[in-house]
């Protein structure tokens, strides 16, 4: 694939042993993450956007789950090879991540300012007073006010908005290459969720981290992704940049969810809206063929039996849909 | 059909040994508003502006500090018990959370029959009757009936909750969050149909949610509350077309659009939404204003009337007409 690609999933399969059996959550992924770019993913709950987050940096608990196959490339490496020991360099170093609920990500009992430094301690090899001088700059620069006091203070003292601050100032210490941020600002008010957004596209544009953003807002994801990925049960069922995603979605799941949202301007008088129909199946009982075809208006007959890979429909924009084009591709 | 007049609700804060009280959340304090026939009413603002308080309040599941509502010419906070259970019938509450407000160890039948067993309504042939044509209404299937909450998704479950509100036939739904723990394409059945049975049933609705688009789209009519007060209401087109309040400015430009070729113009308001224990002087919202006049911290704005049945109330807007809630619905 993408040469010039920072990080390189390929044909990523996570599993899930359960007892109703293997629940492919991550089912045959390939992406390509740029220098300096925001890839967003958008899905809804149970498309394995979460999985597929939480297996770069492996840590989902091994059983149950388990890597069928792939490869996962971080300049040069594969992740997946690597000890436990040489990922635990890697990680919150040159890749780091950001949890939608930062209260459970931050240790309760340790002030802000330790865990802070703890980074730059682990990470950097810098004495103790050093490091407290680090986190406290750090602070300021991801706008948590007044950091010479708000260093000590434990994280229930903080507001939702300044714990995810935080954890923004923990992720990005060592200035890593990749950040993986997960729904980051799904349990922030619209106020905070746009501070916190312009906190990353600031701190995107001056330390040039590529970021994996994973929303199931389509608006936060046109607002910063220049590259999208829609996933459905575990696949990747469009991919395109985000201005040619927006202008000519192509997946009928996509142009759904598109037309699912009430946007700011439509109210009821102006129709009922896109419904789609039914719910997402569950991975471990999913239906044949494509995975959508139940819930799709425009399924055929191949649909039914053969499930669609990513095909490149317009130059850069995959989708994975045997009807497109009215069927061309079938 | 409903009056809301000053409502105000405190919740004391009781410290030290002797439990002393000291101090209040100011949760709601002192908002108004009037809702007709047939009307939806959007409550909108962010976590602890109040909303969900208000939305309790109004149907007395939580005691009022002072205020007055009306439902259909009737105070209901002046009920007694008896009373007070009557009228429940015709004033029903969806939550947010399908999940724990059914009680797992019932069927569905049984969830559904449960109000018309409270309120003693019916045989139960009749009552059986009443179960399935809800169900149908509500876009459930008859063998639905026998299967216990767990065995629903997220839709399913709000889906039943619905039903159940619908069941007594009410003249007043309450939803708090309706739809916000639903996927969007989920979140889009529950919002259709919600307006084809208002539309069918003729009920009227409040539906308080923090998430501005789905309150344009199923609302006539949006209040937007910041730190227990109504800051502005009008007309949803009103609103969104054209916002006073630089809160709900800010709100609106807060919200991101699924439109990358939109260009953002954010007003990223500073700081955090301060503690309803410890409310700002003045106008409650001048600390995080980016257009704060000079008197904002020293007084409070009443609320005006800008005609078009638009209020606000900022002092950036001194030339409309004061305004007071009316008294004809008292009658």
């Amino acid at each position: 694939m993408n040469n010039d690609a920072l990080l390189t999933i390929q044909s990523l399969r996570t599993c899930f042993q359960t007892p109703a059996g293997i629940a492919r959550a991550v089912d045959g992924v390939s992406l390509n993450v740029h220098e300096g770019q925001v890839l967003g993913i958008v899905g809804e709950s149970g498309c394995g956007k979460s999985v597929l987050s939480l297996s770069i940096l492996r840590l989902l608990p091994m059983p149950p789950a388990f890597f069928d196959g792939g490869a996962i490339v971080f300049r040069g490496r594969n992740l997946l090879d690597l000890s436990l020991e040489e990922l635990r360099s890697i990680r919150g170093n040159e890749i780091s991540m950001i949890f939608q609920e930062p209260m459970t990500a931050l240790n309760p009992v340790f002030t802000v300012g330790d865990q802070l430094a703890e980074v730059y301690r682990v990470h950097r090899g810098l004495s103790r007073k050093e490091a407290w001088r680090r986190a406290i700059g750090m602070l300021e620069r991801v706008g948590v006010p007044a950091p010479e006091s708000r260093v000590r203070e434990y994280p229930f003292q903080l507001s939702g908005g300044m714990r995810q601050r935080v954890m923004i100032a923990m992720a990005l210490a060592c200035r890593p290459k990749l950040l993986i941020a997960d729904e980051p600002t799904t349990a922030l008010d619209v106020t905070i969720q746009a501070q916190i957004l312009d906190l990353m596209e600031k701190l995107k544009e001056e330390m040039g981290t590529a970021i994996i953003l994973i929303s199931h807002d389509l608006g936060v994801i046109a607002e910063m992704a220049q590259e999208v990925a829609v996933m459905y049960t575990g696949r990747v069922v469009e991919r395109a940049d985000t201005l040619e995603l927006f202008d000519h979605p192509l997946h009928p799941y996509t142009r759904g969810l598109m037309q699912a949202i009430p946007s700011p301007d439509m109210s009821m008088a102006d129709g009922e809206l896109y419904e789609i129909p039914g719910v997402v199946p569950s991975l471990t009982d999913l239906p044949r063929g494509c995975s959508f075809h139940p819930r799709c208006a425009i399924a055929g007959e191949i649909c039914r039996s053969r499930a669609p890979d990513l095909m490149e429909v317009r130059p850069g924009h995959w989708a994975a849909c045997w009807m497109i084009d009215g069927g061309a591709h079938a | 059909m409903l009056e809301v007049r000053n409502l105000v609700k405190h919740f004391p804060v009781r410290k030290g040994w002797l439990q002393r009280v000291k101090g209040a959340v100011h949760a709601v304090d002192g908002i108004s508003f009037s809702l007709k026939n047939h009307e939806t009413l959007g409550i909108v603002g962010e976590s602890g502006c109040g909303k969900s308080t208000a939305g309790r309040t109004i149907l007395r599941l939580i005691e009022p500090t002072s205020g007055e509502v009306f439902f259909r010419g009737r105070d209901i906070f002046r009920m007694e018990h008896r009373e007070l259970k009557a009228l429940r019938r015709e004033m029903q509450i969806i939550f947010q959370d399908p999940y724990g407000s059914l009680n797992p160890r019932l069927t569905v039948s049984r969830i559904l029959e449960e109000p018309l067993l409270t309120h003693k309504m019916g045989t139960r042939a009749e009552r059986r009757r009443a179960v399935e044509e809800v169900l149908e209404r509500v876009g459930l299937l008859p063998e639905h009936m026998h299967r216990f909450p767990h065995e629903f998704s997220g839709g399913q479950r709000q889906r039943i909750m619905i039903a159940r509100a619908l069941i007594l036939k009410p003249r007043l739904i309450i939803g708090d969050e309706p739809v916000s723990a639903l996927d969007v394409s989920v979140q889009a059945q529950i919002l259709n149909l919600l307006g084809r049975l208002q539309r069918e049933a003729g009920f009227s609705l409040v539906i308080i949610s923090h998430d501005l688009g789905v309150i344009r789209y199923i609302c006539h009519r949006v209040a937007v509350m910041y730190l227990g007060k109504i800051v502005e209401l009008a007309p949803a087109d009103a609103l969104y077309r054209e916002p006073l309040h630089p809160y709900t400015q800010a709100l609106l430009s807060a919200v991101p659009v699924p439109d990358p070729r939109r260009r953002r113009q954010r007003i990223v308001l500073a700081g955090d939404v301060p503690s309803p224990l410890h409310p700002p002087s003045g106008c409650r919202f001048h600390p995080r204003c980016p257009r704060r006049l000079d008197v904002c911290p020293r007084e409070e704005p009443p609320m005006r009337d800008m005609g078009d049945g638009r209020r606000v109330a900022c002092h950036l807007h001194g030339e409309g007409r004061l305004w007071e809630p009316s008294w004809s619905g008292a009658a």
